[in-house]
């Protein structure tokens, strides 16, 4: 394994962040963290890489990483050519050629200077640098932010190349559709707390809808309610009614409301 | 490291600059300055000292006097706190700590900020102090160099101890503008509270501008007791760097 988290608590004063998470990430896992925005995604990241104090749990990282960080901020008075040319005084993983390589498929002009590159940009540029630092693992906090469609999938394509080549992916979102395409195993994350965490597969394969009167309750999350019954998300081999398939945006928002609520039934 | 000269050098050349200027504002004018001292501003002399303008027709008192007492010497703790505000609160400001700690040991962060801005101060209050020095030589005037000795003691610990105060704020606050105006309100704060005569250790221009330098010497323990304080400084920024959230 990887990475391993362990009961992990932390307090901002007496707002408790992030809630007894347990997290395992396996060798060549493409881990998402799911859940949506103040979720306590970033939280935990930071302190698994040790940017905040832990207030209690366990935290086992094996192996060399590097970081996006959700607000992506480089040095603004440098060119991108500049930029890259002093990461390697700062990181020792980094390779120069990977990044030209990259940045010439991200078609990021070299002499332009950091603060004149759009959002898209810029996060491009980021990723340039991360995904050319040879680390065991990467950890991704919103990388999709601000680029367009295609370099989306194009980043997608690299995650998964490397994941195939060894290299561990812990990667957070709040775009369930991106998760859907890339992870192989997702937590989702709601007010500081691990309300689901599987692979991605038995997850969409043990969770199913199931629609009873109203004055039936059954042991999953409200997913919604129309004047006549209630639709339930809910574990197959707990159920004894009809039931559909439950496609993965009905499981995510039916966990995340009843977690939000407070009242998984 | 090499960040940390690229983030450094404009700064070094300004002070450079501007510093060089300022010399020859003075340097070349002894004769001048001594005229207007004595024919032009006479009513001067009683807050100057007597025999003011006659010490400035020595050319060791002129120079020193003009150079480290005066001119360079004020600009010291400015120099120091230009050279240290931003070293940690421009990285948290603009949320570049991020890359820097995710990639390096906090200790090698700390480390290579402190040694690159505190080895370009000194040599830049190193070099500022022999200008007299060398200027002496090039145009041939009759110099007492051990002059440049004792009054570099002076500006390098004293702008060791602004840099360091400053360092510290630096390391503490997450906005550069905060770290800035918390230091040079210390200054002045310690500056005036100087003025009060029970309390005129505080004022540590009086130290940096070796205003008794020319009587007493070296004051070897206010020195140390300086050099203490800075040392502390920069231990409690290590210690609150380390901790620090990110």
């Amino acid at each position: 394994m990887i990475l391993e988290v362990k009961d992990l608590k932390k307090y901002y004063d007496d707002k408790l962040a992030v809630d007894k998470v347990n997290i395992q990430v396996e060798k060549s896992e493409i881990f998402s963290l799911l859940g949506p925005n103040g979720a306590g995604k970033t939280t935990t990241i930071k302190c698994i890489l040790g940017m905040r104090k832990k207030d209690s749990g366990e935290i086992y990282l094996n192996g060399t990483y590097s970081y996006l960080p959700e607000k992506k901020e480089l040095y603004k008075n440098l060119t991108v050519q500049k930029m890259l040319e002093i990461t390697p005084s700062i990181s020792n993983n980094f390779s120069l050629e990977k990044a030209y390589n990259f940045l010439k498929e991200f078609e990021i002009p070299l002499k332009e200077k950091i603060s004149k590159l759009s959002y898209g940009m810029l996060t491009q540029l980021y990723l340039t640098i991360v995904l050319s630092e040879d680390v065991d693992i990467y950890f991704l906090d919103e990388p999709t932010e601000g680029l367009d469609p295609l370099k989306r999938l194009r980043l997608f394509d690299i995650i998964r190349n490397l994941s195939m080549n060894g290299k561990t992916f812990f990667y957070t979102s709040h775009v369930l559709s991106e998760v859907e395409k890339i992870a192989d195993k997702v937590a989702i994350m709601v007010n500081g707390q691990i309300a689901l965490m599987d692979y991605l597969d038995n997850i969409k394969e043990n969770y199913v809808a199931c629609a009873v009167d109203k004055t039936t309750t059954l042991n999953g999350y409200l997913y919604k309610q129309t004047e006549k019954e209630n639709v339930y998300i809910i574990e197959k081999d707990k159920i004894n009614c009809n039931y559909e398939t439950a496609t993965f945006d009905m499981i995510f928002e039916a966990i995340a409301k009843n977690q939000i609520r407070g009242d998984k039934k | 490291m090499k960040k940390e000269i690229l983030d450094i050098r404009l700064k070094v050349i300004i002070i450079f600059a501007l510093m060089i200027g300022l010399f020859f504002t003075f340097a070349p004018f002894q004769n001048f300055t001594v005229s207007m001292f004595s024919e032009e501003l006479p009513s001067l002399e009683k807050y100057l000292g007597d025999n003011f303008a006659e010490n400035l027709k020595d050319w060791n008192f002129y120079i020193t006097s003009q150079w480290f007492g005066k001119n360079f010497g004020q600009f010291v703790p400015i120099i120091s706190i230009i050279l240290a505000f931003s070293l940690f609160s421009r990285e948290y400001e603009r949320g570049t700590i991020e890359f820097l700690v995710a990639r390096l040991p906090r200790r090698k962060i700390f480390i290579n900020k402190l040694l690159v801005s505190l080895i370009t101060l000194i040599i830049i209050i190193f070099t500022l102090s022999i200008l007299p020095s060398i200027y002496s030589i090039i145009t041939a005037k009759d110099f007492n160099h051990s002059l440049v000795f004792k009054f570099m003691v002076h500006v390098l610990i004293g702008g060791f101890f602004w840099y360091s105060i400053t360092l510290l704020f630096s390391v503490l606050f997450n906005t550069q503008i905060k770290s800035l105006f918390t230091s040079a309100i210390l200054l002045t704060i310690t500056t005036t509270l100087g003025f009060i005569k029970p309390l005129g250790f505080m004022n540590t221009y009086k130290y940096i501008l070796g205003s008794e330098l020319f009587t007493n010497g070296v004051n070897w323990i206010y020195s140390i007791i300086l050099l203490l304080i800075g040392s502390f400084c920069i231990y409690f920024a290590y210690y609150i760097f380390e901790k620090k959230e990110i």
